[in-house]
């Protein structure tokens, strides 16, 4: 039968084929059809004798006649051999892609996924259309398992499979409307589905699909879905009709998750969609100060009945929030500030609609409920994603303790009801328990191991309550033996038997690239595996985010030496050569990326406990693999083992001397300079953890260290960081036109200044920040206005994103003023008039802060900045705090030093929005941000507690003085506990010879209002700032 | 005893599950089995909407009467013009049809009438075997077991086989392998691959095992109703006695 077919495709190859009558072509096409279904072997061998560019030729050769007849008839085109003949050589397609990972190459060379578009945009054929997304689909999946592998980075198939044509003819489809019970088109849906979550992989293409109009078909579906099961009571229009299978409700949820995942804007995006909305306002309760009976209280009372069990949360009097670790209960005062940096978020979006927000959730949460095995966790995975898009901006906002509440209890509804369906899923991952025994229950199966471990990690990172609650759902107990069994070795599929001894008689290299196949991957047993153990490790890194207890717990199952095998890339030899000559890579021999970076993370996070850092980790020698991965090819792994590095190196860690010997300095500072200014937001990333590494190493060093640190690094380029682009940023301020309308802090009615943007604090004198939560990546907390912005809105959800003649920012910041200064009467009625929330003015707002890039720059700089000025702080700390001061005289000169930090202190600009300000009529100065100055101000006390000479040079400093006295009342706290130390230091008094200049420094401080200021902070509403204050005062007396 | 009897018989009898439920529950097994006359009257008499999509419940009994007739490649045709993700899927279900017709092949040679075939009258389907059959056999036990146990056929005359063998031959297999078929294209549909009755069915022996293992008081014996064995023989007596 191969010989025939041979013979007919041998006289049916390329030229010849137009010719053949397109009814024998068909017939030729089906029998290669039956031919290869099932053997993977002919496959391969139709791909080696050119059919790719046959079936290319049949597809493309249509599209003049396809054309002509498609301007003549609406209806579905007839049934014609022109058809069937495009059916089956789809069908081939299918069948090829079906064969793995190798055919992928081929198809890619020839173009087949464009083809395919082309066709789908062209035939409104059910069967063929059915058909071509099938073979999409097909291709889509077996791409997707490519890219996981660690083989070349540089293969062509890493480009992006989906178009911005391909997106619209996908949306079109999704959009048509739906006859009942049909089976080609339910069966569409799903594959659209599917396709979109395999492919939204990238930033580009997920912010794409956002844009299109998919995002919103989607939930409109999942809607739908909801109406028709009767979780809520639906009044409004009908919607479109649910799709009919369970199957195609969860790939569509898994699509919606992928779309969003990665970017609070989108998951804002979807559930501020229309009908998603209109579900909650349209329902039985009618209108909308009724939805509080969808969130916990009520228990989702859409139907008059609860539909969710409900929770009694007692409603606290006040709005703290648990703070630190239960182990350092003190460090909650040099913590709190922790999530700050999201509090612009919520001053300017605090008309987020908590109502909403929690009937969104509670709705999530009944669909998981409602559900089994996979779907019930891609459920649940979208629960966590809006739950962690909601706390991105819901923080802080304690002037209203309602709302406060109400989030307060979406929280517990998700502790109670949400991580212990996440945790039994682990469980039944972990004791391979199965839900059935057919195909589809199988596949179930796999998928539930493969992510349950990933959903529970995403649910709960950052968020202590949580991580609290699934290990008391026992998620450790669970987590960790499918992290060992991750490394078991797995029996691979063996390889097919030939009649034919050899396959490739040619050289496959002197082939064409549609006629060679390529890897095959991965198999898919290691990958599985793979899968397994990446989760399993984000799992346990979020676990171990914040208490010791669960690390502890960690240690104990005896999971620390997995931990260290999974930094262990694949061997570079690593080729499909190898395999071929029988050599096969099994899940002991290395991990792929994915998984280096989970176990990088779950280093760092366990790393953050002192005993563990003492004992286990140093036992498991975790050290020298992260080392290694430093100079891992990819730069996520080189950023993720620099992170990952940040606590080893800390003061108290017994790994700092290994790594230092292992010549970490030369590594991290080489890291650090890599990247030029303007350099993309990623290198940045790895210049800001290279810095912290590093400043952790300077404190408590040996001199020498420091000394040749600084020498590594050049104190040319460390002041060219602290100061340089700040430059840029500047003019991009007042650039003419456009630019930020709100700079880096902006004045409150009161005239005070206000922070915009406000990032993570560091702590007091030693900084040992443990909590390095990436600053860049999710604390897009700015608040501002770009015109530009507003103009590349393409997908018309915006209206202008924040009109700086409406008082809106002006607003925020007044809310805000009544948080930080209790000094003033909550004062104008604005300030506590509440807009109607308006989801489109709101989501704009949220895109404003994500996306423009003019602030992600902006703030990855003050990152660096912090960074290096914390160096820098670190690097005087300590017993040899003058000599290095000495040394930093000598070598940049004092001058210069006292001049960059003036530079810090001094306003950066002029408030615009005071330009066309209606009531005030002086102009405000903008500060830089507080973490700046936080830093800034915490070098200037490691001066003054250097020789009394230092101090001395310090007073002498008056345009530093001048530039620092409006930070004596600062709103952050933070900034105002930093001066009174410094001015502590100031004031003391060394030995009995420096009371005569001690009392001059007093006069002088005297004389620029300092002591006046401090004076003032007697009064402070922070009881750190006040005790700090009343030693000052103190000091100053007896003086 | 007889009183629990009593009850239990009561409560069966005031369960009264409305017509048309039972009647949709006919109309799926009709369905989903592939019986579309069958169907089509059906609907008629209890006027009940006609099974949505007839010309699928066609094609699959043109693949289960391919499959009875022992044409396993006009099935294989088949069902590739469905779906032809569902072979190239399954190897499974692919391998157990080209054995099917493996074992086709070798029972014509074997039906020829004369005393024994000749070694070379078995050249077709020693090359089918290595063709189709045999390229997958390594991968798996079970299909290099099935592949030599088909591959016995040719070497023992039929009358010497033992029953192992023997039920390769027998068209009860044929059968079996259809019912899986049948059950993988409706998966492939995202429909239900079994009539809903059979879940009843199975749902109810489950519920009478916990029932029995929790001691809860049943009659010893509960008919289903379906074999006239059972309305006449029960055990003792009891469904006659109400």
């Amino acid at each position: 039968m191969v010989d025939t077919l041979a013979a007919i495709y041998h006289t049916g190859s390329m030229e010849a084929l137009p010719e053949v009558e397109l009814e024998a072509q068909a017939t030729a096409l089906r029998k290669l059809k039956n031919e290869i279904v099932g053997h993977d072997q002919r496959k391969e061998r139709l791909v080696c004798d050119g059919v790719v560019d046959m079936l290319v030729g049949v597809l493309s050769s249509q599209h003049g006649t396809t054309g002509s007849r498609k301007s003549d008839a609406n209806g579905p085109a007839p049934p014609t051999w022109s058809w069937t003949q495009k059916d089956e050589a789809t069908f081939v397609i299918c069948t090829l892609a079906n064969g793995g990972a190798a055919f992928i190459p081929p198809l890619y060379a020839a173009g087949v996924p464009q083809v395919l578009m082309d066709l789908l945009a062209q035939t409104t054929a059910p069967r063929l259309r059915t058909a071509t997304l099938q073979a999409f689909w097909n291709i889509v999946s077996a791409w997707s398992a490519l890219r996981e592998d660690p083989g070349d980075a540089a293969s062509p198939v890493r480009v992006d499979v989906l178009t911005k044509e391909g997106i619209e003819v996908l949306s079109g489809i999704l959009g048509s409307t739906l006859s009942d019970g049909d089976h080609n088109q339910q069966l569409q849906l799903r594959l659209i589905a599917d396709i979109v979550t395999v492919s939204a992989t990238t930033e580009a293409m997920k912010a794409l699909l956002c844009q299109s109009p998919i995002l919103d078909q989607f939930a409109d579906f999942l809607a739908a879905y909801s109406i028709a099961s009767e979780h809520v009571e639906y009044y409004g229009d009908t919607l479109r009709p649910p799709p009919s299978t369970p199957g195609t409700v969860t790939s569509m949820m898994s699509a919606i998750c992928s779309i969003i995942s990665g970017s609070t804007y989108r998951t804002h995006r979807f559930f501020l969609s229309p009908t998603i909305r209109d579900l909650f306002t349209q329902s039985w309760l009618a209108s909308s100060d009724q939805r509080h009976l969808f969130g916990a209280r009520h228990g989702f009372a859409s139907t008059g009945e609860p539909l969710l069990p409900l929770l009694h949360i007692p409603a606290y009097g006040t709005t703290t929030h648990h703070y630190g670790s239960r182990a350092f209960p003190a460090m909650a005062a040099l913590q709190n500030q922790e999530r700050r940096g999201r509090s612009v978020f919520a001053t300017i979006t605090q008309g987020g609609d908590v109502d909403h927000v929690n009937a969104v959730c509670s709705w999530l949460l009944l669909l998981a409920r409602s559900m089994q095995g996979h779907s019930r966790l891609v459920a649940l995975n979208l629960l966590a994603l809006v739950n962690n898009a909601i706390d991105a901006d819901s923080f802080d906002v304690g002037h209203r303790s309602e709302y406060m509440q109400k989030n307060r209890e979406r929280k517990k509804q998700i502790a109670l009801l949400g991580v212990p369906l996440a945790a039994k899923l682990v469980q039944m991952a972990s004791e391979g328990r199965s839900s059935g025994s057919d195909r589809s229950a199988q596949n179930d199966d796999m998928l539930v191991k493969e992510q349950a471990c990933d959903v529970l990690a995403l649910l709960v990172r950052e968020f202590d309550e949580l991580q609290v609650a699934a290990v008391d759902a026992g998620a450790i107990k669970y987590i960790c033996p499918l992290l060992k069994k991750s490394f078991d070795p797995v029996p691979l599929a063996k390889p097919m038997w030939s009649a034919r001894r050899t396959a490739g008689n040619a050289d496959p290299t002197t082939l064409s690239p549609t006629r060679r196949s390529g890897s095959q991957g991965l198999p898919p047993e290691t990958l599985h595996a793979m899968r397994c153990r990446q989760g399993a490790l984000q799992a346990l890194a979020a676990l171990a985010e914040k208490e010791d207890v669960h690390r502890k717990a960690i240690v104990e199952a005896g999971v620390v030496p997995c931990i260290f095998d999974s930094l262990k890339p694949f061997p570079p030899g690593y080729s499909t050569g190898d395999r071929r000559r029988g050599q096969v890579i099994g899940p002991k021999d290395g991990s792929t990326t994915a998984v280096l970076l989970a176990a990088c993370r779950a280093a760092k996070t366990m790393a953050r406990s002192v005993s563990l850092l003492r004992t286990s980790l140093v036992d498991a020698g975790i050290a020298k693999p992260i080392f290694q991965l430093l100079h891992h090819a990819d730069p996520r792994v080189q950023l993720a083992a620099t992170d990952a590095c940040i606590n080893l190196l800390l003061e108290f860690s017994p790994m700092r001397e290994d790594l230092i010997a292992e010549g970490v300095v030369k590594t991290l500072c080489s890291q650090a300079k890599r990247c030029g200014p303007g350099g993309g937001n990623g290198d940045l990333r790895l210049r800001v953890s290279s810095l912290w590494a590093l400043k952790h190493l300077m404190s408590a060093s040996p001199k020498e260290i420091k000394i040749k640190t600084l020498e590594e690094l050049g104190t040319g380029w460390l002041i060219g960081v602290i100061r340089g682009e700040q430059q840029q940023v500047r003019e991009y301020i007042s650039a003419p036109g456009g630019g930020v309308s709100v700079g880096l802090s902006a004045p409150n009615a009161a005239g005070e200044r206000v922070d915009l943007l406000n990032p993570q604090s560091s702590g007091m004198d030693v900084d040992v920040d443990v909590d390095e939560a990436d600053p860049l990546a999710e604390d897009d907390d700015e608040q501002f206005g770009n015109d530009e912005a507003c103009a590349n809105d393409e997908e018309g959800d915006g209206e202008v994103m924040f009109d700086i003649s409406s008082s809106t920012h002006y607003q925020a910041s007044q809310l805000r003023s009544t948080l930080h200064s209790h000094n003033h009467p909550p004062a104008s009625p604005t300030a506590t008039h509440v807009p109607v929330f308006s989801s489109r003015r709101y989501l704009s707002s949220v895109r404003a802060i994500e996306q423009t890039p003019a602030l992600r720059a902006q703030q990855a700089e003050v990152a660096v900045q912090e960074q290096a000025l914390d160096f820098i702080r670190n690097l005087l700390n300590g017993e040899d705090c003058s000599s290095m001061f000495d040394h930093l005289l000598q070598l940049i000169g004092g001058a210069r030093i006292f001049d960059v930090l003036t530079e810090k202190l001094v306003p950066v600009g002029i408030d615009p929005a005071t330009g066309n300000g209606s009531a005030t009529s002086s102009t405000r100065p903008i500060y830089g941000p507080s973490a700046l100055i936080v830093s800034t101000v915490n070098i200037l006390t490691h001066i003054a507690n250097a020789l009394p000479r230092h101090k001395q040079l310090l007073i002498a400093q008056k345009p530093l003085l001048k530039a620092w006295l409006p930070h004596f009342s600062h709103p952050d706290r933070m900034v105002r506990v930093a001066c009174v130390w410094a001015v502590n230091s100031l004031t003391w008094i060394d030995d009995e010879s420096d009371r005569r200049d001690a009392r001059q420094r007093a006069q002088e401080l005297r004389a620029c209002g300092i002591e006046g200021a401090v004076r003032r902070l007697l009064g402070d509403e922070d009881l750190d700032v006040r005790e700090r204050a009343r030693t000052g005062v103190r000091q100053f007396e007896q003086l | 005893m007889r009183s629990t009897h009593a009850s239990f018989t009561r409560k069966v009898e005031e369960m009264k599950p409305s017509k048309s439920d039972i009647n949709w529950v006919i109309m799926d097994y009709l369905v989903s089995e592939g019986y579309p006359g069958a169907a089509e009257k059906f609907a008629q008499e209890t006027n009940l909407p006609g099974p949505v999509d007839n010309e699928s419940i066609r094609e699959r009994v043109r693949v289960r009467n391919a499959i009875h007739g022992g044409r396993l490649d006009e099935a294989i045709e088949l069902i590739n013009e469905i779906d032809p993700e569902i072979l190239d899927n399954n190897h499974l279900l692919h391998f157990h049809l080209l054995q099917l017709q493996l074992i086709e092949i070798i029972r014509t040679v074997l039906a020829k009438p004369g005393s024994s075939p000749a070694a070379t009258d078995f050249l077709p389907a020693i090359k089918f075997a290595t063709e189709q059959l045999s390229p997958r056999a390594p991968t798996d036990p079970k299909y290099q077991q099935a592949l030599e146990r088909t591959m016995a056929l040719m070497i023992f005359p039929p009358e010497k086989m033992t029953p192992e063998f023997k039920e390769l031959l027998d068209e009860e297999l044929r059968r079996k392998v259809a019912v899986e078929v049948n059950r993988a294209i409706l998966e492939s549909r995202g429909e239900r691959s079994e009539a809903k009755i059979r879940q009843l069915i199975k749902a109810r022996a489950w519920a009478e095992q916990e029932a029995r293992a929790a001691k809860v008081d049943l009659p010893a014996y509960v008919p289903l109703g379906l074999d006239a064995a059972d309305e006449v023989g029960g055990v003792d007596g009891d469904a006659m006695v109400s």
